[in-house]
């Protein structure tokens, strides 16, 4: 069974006096599979923006269904999403949505705090993982102290921290500078191949490129999808070009 | 027109930044009102040339002078706040292509358009109340009056004056900030990570102790004079020790709790703790000076309530009769006769009677207590007040006179009362002198103001007659009357009742003085509990309103630093608490700990002041004592009535405060 099945999913925006309509997602339907890494990609107003909104549980659909791990977002009671989302979903963000009155290990631990967790259970579970994100040596440190990629790296360590099903990440490249970015996304597939489950939503072809699988949206519908399989980055990034272009000349190509 | 333009311009920025500027009109129509009702009510006062209230002048002259400095506190604080609010805004401007005279221009209207708000509805709400507020000082002065409208011309010049000047300050403030900064700073603000702040042991540790000092000062001091010694030191000391706590102890303790991995790594206290850092940082001094504020108002207003309420209290015991006379006893005047006959005929002459009266010799003096339980003159000024003695000597005819026992007392024997039922020894000692006590009798019923000034000890000894009277005061003038204390007398005090027309007592009482120097040669006090009453009203009354008034204008200062504060922090937390979101906290938990996060910056002055006042509640009862009001239970009742009301006052404006906080960081 899929881990994550989304099933004809819809939103319609509509203004204040409901006159205006606007489609983000007309009728997208994708699985994903345990161990995964999925990116997302679309050109900006393509609805991946609410795509990933509606995964996170950040807002609910117009229509359609997400079922996560077998169980329907819709079936979750409203004052339970919060929690759900606390032992299920880890999130990375473009602008890494750090507390900056935390030092770095407590804002690692945050999540866990709120679920309630031990202390000695939660130091024993931050240090492997800030080894393997090469910020073990930083976890003193308050967000202003450190730079953009290690502030990514720490958000990373936060949204692992928890263990989540899926970690779901919008453009987690967008605010690095090339090096950090490049560190970033190898670091993504490392974590990757230990058997975590990611989707990112990015706009960059590069991004893209680290992923097993790229789904393309446009004007609401998932538009074409790419797996890696065999191909090598370089291969990988030039088949996404390829169909970026054919996407923007407006060509057909088979979803 | 281009300055109708920047007219506008100014227009829509004060409509814009309602959230800000509403506050900041309103709080400056309020100053602006208490100023001109202040000023209204003086020259009232001296239009209606009512002899009374030369006292209350002086001090509404002072409370003036406070008001305008609360004033310019208050709008420069708040000035300053929204002009740091409005730096993207303007930056804003810049960037448009303004220059920094459009700006001026700009700035000069705003600043108008406040100022002219500010003062005439300040003026009018002034005028509107000015004359319930003159009714209500003039009957707390008890003084009778007839209400007429009237808007006193040099009241509304002298606001004109006074604030126009304020606004011109602020004006030209709000120019020079604008002309100094460059647009990239007014768009950058103020948006940067902040160091966490260190610990700072010393300050901490040193606050700890200087409250424990202040504390035990004020709380240790035994008797009238040493509680007025210390009590300056203990205030300055708790000050000190209140903005150290605020500055240092508060980041002390938190970074204390947060390493208590147990309790910090709590949901509940997870958020707070980190973030209550932070803002005891920025807010430490603000806190501690409201702590200290509050603690001001709740004391003034207690203590001046309770002496005004206590006011029929204090009358009584000083005056069992209406009427009282009293003279110094010399070759003239043995017992009191000339001074009772003076008065008698005094009344014959206008027309009244005299009744009820009773009359007594008395002498006081102090002694101080030895280890062996003797006594030795004092002229009180000794520190130890619990070693210290009031004594009051009596003759035994004038007791048994006023109370109708007998005591057949013979030479060197005495009869004693001791306040306190402290055991009396046989043989009562005072330097030379001894008494055999025969025996101990009931209070004696007689008043004098040292009998409140050292709360502990008193003794009334009844002697046998009128000599041994003497051979005390001869034994004490020998030894203090060249000294700073003086020379002691034995008085007569003669208490009376008069029966007639409230006219005719009018003029009894305003001629008496005259005409009892006539016959009596030494004559001291002369008064009635009426005359008393209305000096003890226009004192007392004028204290309570004042208090009233400043504490008035210490809450609009106090609740608009407060209103601020947290706006400031609403757009700071906006963000965190949506990052929170984002990371699984509820609304809920989001919402509980902001309620938590508030509550503690907000109560936290309260409780200190709370504690500040329970800790200089035993010194202030003693200067209460020295202030002659005896009833405790109405100084303790007005105490928490007063802190209750204040924090009822407090947890309003934390409501409306809390609400607009909510709105921004939701």
């Amino acid at each position: 069974m899929a881990l994550l099945e989304v099933r004809h999913l819809k939103k319609t925006y509509t203004n204040r006096f409901g006159t205006n309509q606007v489609q983000a997602l007309r009728d997208v339907s994708f699985t994903i599979e345990e161990g995964e890494f999925t990116a997302v990609m679309g050109e900006s107003g393509s609805g991946k923006t609410t795509l990933l909104n509606l995964l996170a549980s950040f807002d609910r659909p117009t229509g359609g269904e997400i079922i996560l791990n077998g169980l329907s977002f819709q079936n979750i009671r409203e004052k339970d999403l919060a929690s759900y989302r606390r032992k299920n979903l880890g999130f990375v963000f473009q602008d890494f949505n750090l507390l900056d009155t935390l030092s770095v290990k407590d804002n690692i631990f945050l999540p866990l705090v709120l679920a309630g967790a031990k202390p000695e259970e939660m130091k024993k579970r931050v240090m492997p993982l800030a080894k393997v994100l090469r910020i073990d040596d930083l976890m003193e440190k308050f967000p202003y102290e450190i730079s953009g990629g290690q502030k990514q790296r720490t958000a990373i360590a936060r949204a692992l921290i928890t263990e989540p099903r899926l970690v779901l990440a919008d453009e987690p490249t967008g605010a690095l500078d090339s090096r950090a970015s490049n560190e970033l996304l190898n670091m993504f597939e490392q974590i990757n191949r230990a058997g975590q489950t990611i989707l990112m939503v990015t706009h960059s072809t590069k991004a893209a490129s680290h992923a097993g699988r790229v789904l393309f949206i446009k004007d609401g519908i998932v538009y074409h999808q790419i797996y890696r399989g065999d191909k090598s980055r370089e291969e990988m990034f030039k088949s996404i070009s390829e169909t970026l272009t054919v996407m923007a000349s407006g060509g057909k190509t088979h979803a | 027109m281009r300055n109708s333009l920047y007219f506008k311009l100014a227009r829509s920025n004060l409509k814009k930044n309602r959230q800000i500027y509403f506050p900041y009109t309103l709080a400056n129509i309020l100053i602006v009102s208490m100023y001109y009702i202040l000023k209204s009510i003086r020259s009232m006062m001296l239009k209606y040339e009512t002899t009374q209230g030369s006292n209350s002048d002086m001090i509404l002259n002072f409370c003036t002078i406070v008001a305008v400095i609360m004033a310019c506190i208050i709008l420069f604080y708040v000035n300053s706040f929204v002009i740091r609010q409005r730096k993207k805004e303007i930056g804003l401007y810049c960037v448009l292509g303004m220059e920094k005279r459009h700006l001026s221009t700009m700035m000069f209207w705003e600043v108008l358009i406040t100022a002219l708000r500010g003062l005439v509805g300040g003026m009018i709400a002034g005028a509107l109340l000015s004359q319930l507020v003159f009714l209500i000082f003039l009957s707390m002065l008890r003084i009778p009056s007839d209400l007429r409208f009237e808007i006193p011309i040099d009241a509304v010049g002298s606001t004109c004056r006074t604030f126009g000047i304020l606004y011109l300050i602020v004006l030209i403030y709000n120019i020079l900030s604008v002309v100094r900064t460059n647009p990239i700073e007014f768009l950058q603000g103020a948006k940067e990570g902040e160091k966490e702040p260190k610990v700072r042991k010393l300050p901490a540790i040193l606050g700890v102790v200087l409250l424990a000092a202040g504390y035990t000062f004020a709380i240790g001091a035994q008797g009238v004079y040493e509680t007025l010694k210390i009590f300056l030191p203990a205030v300055v000391l708790v000050i000190a020790a209140t903005y150290l706590l605020f500055l240092a102890g508060s980041i002390a303790f938190l970074k204390w709790m947060k390493k208590q991995e147990r309790l910090y790594y709590r949901p509940r206290n997870f958020i707070t703790i980190s973030g209550m850092i932070y803002r005891m940082k920025q807010n430490a001094a603000g806190l501690a000076t409201i702590c200290i504020l509050s603690t001001a108002v709740i004391v003034s207003i207690s203590t001046s309530f309770s002496l005004y309420l206590g006011e029929e209290d204090i009358l009584e015991k000083r005056f069992p009769r209406d009427y009282m006379s009293s003279c110094i006893l010399d070759g003239q005047e043995s017992n009191g006769t000339v001074l009772q006959e003076a008065v008698q005929k005094h009344a014959d002459r206008t027309g009244v009677k005299v009744t009820e009266g009773f009359g007594y010799k008395q002498l006081w003096m102090a002694g101080f207590q030895e280890a062996n339980g003797t006594f030795t003159l004092s002229d009180g000024e000794q520190a130890d007040a619990s070693k210290l003695y009031v004594f009051a000597f009596l003759t035994q005819d004038d007791y048994s006179k006023n109370t109708g026992e007998k005591l057949d007392l013979a030479k060197g024997e005495a009869a004693v009362y001791e306040k306190n039922k402290n055991q009396v020894s046989e043989t009562l000692t005072l330097d030379q002198l001894s008494w055999n006590v025969r025996t101990t009798v009931d209070d004696p019923g007689i008043w004098n103001e040292a009998l409140y000034l050292s709360d502990a000890n008193f003794m009334a000894v009844i002697l046998p007659d009128l000599k041994s009277m003497e051979t005390v005061l001869n034994a004490y003038n020998e030894r203090y009357a060249d000294t700073r204390a003086g020379s002691r007398e034995i008085t007569y005090e003669y208490y009376y009742n008069i029966e007639g027309t409230d006219a005719e007592k009018d003029t009894f009482f305003k001629t008496l003085r005259e005409n009892l120097v006539e016959d009596v040669e030494r004559l001291m006090t002369v008064d009635n509990i009426d005359q008393a009453r209305a000096h003890y009203y226009e004192q007392y009354g004028t204290f309570l309103f004042i208090g009233i008034f400043l504490s008035i204008l210490f809450l609009i200062a106090a609740s608009l630093i407060i209103y601020y504060k947290q706006i400031t922090e609403g757009f700071d937390d906006r963000e965190r608490y949506q990052i929170m979101k984002k990371v699984g906290m509820t609304n809920d938990e989001i919402r509980s700990t902001i309620r938590r996060q508030i509550l503690q910056v907000f109560f936290l002055p309260l409780l200190m002041a709370a504690m500040h006042t329970a800790a200089a509640f035993p010194a202030l009862v003693d200067i209460m004592r020295a202030l002659n009001l005896i009833n405790q239970t109405i100084f303790a009742q007005c105490t928490i009535a007063v802190t209750l009301t204040f924090a009822a006052i407090y947890f309003i404006i934390y409501t409306i405060t809390s609400h607009t906080y909510y709105r921004i960081v939701r």
